[in-house]
């Protein structure tokens, strides 16, 4: 990472560019896995927390032009523990005095903003990737339909993309789909895990 | 009220496409019943999600390069072990060498991807064979080289019969990691069987297949490059040569 910036680096990830990503991953994945196994999480734990930064960070750049005047990776550590540490607290496995501690350390670099964007976003970044891992969990024909779907195309458009005999079996095909993926995410129990976030 | 024909009531209030009457009734519904307003809510992130494109990519993106840092892992840990055992042996046999590890050991078929993705030389191949008169394709390119790859995408999308413009949209998804539809407009190319394309599309198909981590795919297709008499060849045996077994 050396010759790379922390601009080409928050570019690279609004830009989903593989390159940034690849290395973002290799050099600052294995410290923030380290510190969420020093406090008892799992890889699985590690691995979404991470994912969820990068998302934070993503929104941040990409709505509210994001500027990190420091290390790019004591920013994305910083978001990162702020994530866990909120969800540790959510499930009641840490003291609110440990939470509070880091929110004055992160007031006291000026990153009172970021705290308050955080807590918003990821949260919703957490819910939005539950919502995407069990999409993937789909057939192709349904994940095309919702996709369609959900990028505004009317039934008439889509009934003659896929061919389909006529717009009322679009219909009922696309609220077949729509059901299996509301159930696969309403059995998904990291779902409710943080319910009260 | 079946499942689906709740969450297709829930779709046409989100979509705007309740009657007077409908619309009505629903909002009471929402009012005095918690688990409705729920799903209601439930139903409105899921479309949101799904029509954020470019989250949905990045998060494709985080979710393979995790997979793919996990096996570079596996391999390291695997080398350590193989040189540890190396070791021993040459304390115990004296002067026993193996070159296995190190520079002349297999790499990931992401790292062969980046190091053989090199679309510019392509560049000029397709300036000088398509019709330098389609201004379309022109200014794809020079979009494409000022790095707005979608801009490129746009613009070359109605070409569908001009196999240059096929393949600079393939270029153009390589350069957003979507290798879905690079392999797309890649497959077009070969298929038509009638360009100057072929070979370049060939080569960069075996790439993204590299990128998406199949390796079966991606073998079987430059073992036929190495069997035709093309620029590609060489690069080719090279990469058979440094895929992973």
């Amino acid at each position: 990472m050396r010759n790379i910036s922390v601009e080409q680096i928050l570019d690279g990830i609004v830009n989903n560019n593989s390159f940034i990503i690849h290395k973002v991953y290799k050099k600052f994945f294995v410290v923030v896995r380290k510190y969420i196994q020093s406090q008892g999480g799992r890889e699985a734990d590690a691995k979404d927390v991470f994912q969820d930064g990068i998302m934070v960070i993503y929104e941040q750049r990409k709505n509210k032009n994001l500027v990190i005047n420091h290390d790019f990776g004591t920013y994305l550590f910083s978001v990162c523990k702020h994530i866990w540490l909120n969800r540790l607290r959510a499930e009641k496995k840490m003291v609110l005095k440990e939470y509070d501690s880091l929110i004055y350390e992160l007031e006291k670099q000026g990153w009172n903003e970021i705290i308050k964007n955080t807590e918003e976003t990821s949260y919703k970044e957490y819910r939005a990737r539950i919502y995407q891992e069990n999409f993937e969990k789909m057939s192709e024909e349904c994940r095309k339909l919702l996709k369609m779907t959900a990028e505004g195309l009317s039934v008439k458009e889509i009934t003659l993309r896929f061919g389909y005999k006529s717009e009322g079996f679009t219909y009922k095909k696309r609220s077949i789909c729509k059901a299996r993926l509301m159930k696969l995410i309403n059995q998904d129990s990291k779902l409710r895990k943080y319910e009260n976030l | 009220m079946k499942t689906y024909n709740k969450t297709e009531y829930i779709e046409r209030y989100l979509d705007g496409q309740l009657k007077d009457g409908e619309l009505w009734e629903f909002r009471v519904e929402l009012e005095k019943n918690p688990e409705f307003a729920k799903q209601v809510k439930l139903q409105k992130e899921i479309n949101e999600t799904l029509s954020d494109t470019n989250k949905l990519r990045l998060r494709k993106q985080l979710n393979t390069t995790y997979k793919r840092t996990q096996r570079l892992q596996v391999v390291y840990q695997w080398k350590y072990q193989i040189a540890a055992a190396v070791t021993i042996l040459m304390l115990i046999g004296g002067g026993l060498t193996l070159d296995i590890i190190g520079n002349g050991g297999s790499m990931d078929n992401y790292t062969i991807y980046q190091e053989n993705f090199n679309p510019d030389n392509s560049l000029f191949t397709v300036r000088a064979a398509s019709s330098i008169q389609n201004a379309d394709i022109e200014n794809a390119i020079d979009a494409y080289n000022n790095e707005d790859y979608l801009k490129a995408i746009k613009i070359l999308a109605p070409q569908s019969n001009n196999m240059a413009a096929k393949l600079y949209s393939g270029f153009s998804f390589m350069k957003l990691s979507d290798f879905d539809n690079a392999i797309n407009n890649f497959q077009v190319v070969i298929n038509d069987n009638n360009n100057l394309f072929i070979d370049q599309a060939e080569f960069n198909l075996a790439l993204c297949y590299l990128a998406q981590d199949n390796t079966k795919e991606a073998t079987k297709i430059l073992n036929n490059i190495i069997n035709k008499e093309t620029v590609y060849k060489k690069k080719a045996k090279d990469i058979i040569n440094n895929i992973e077994e």
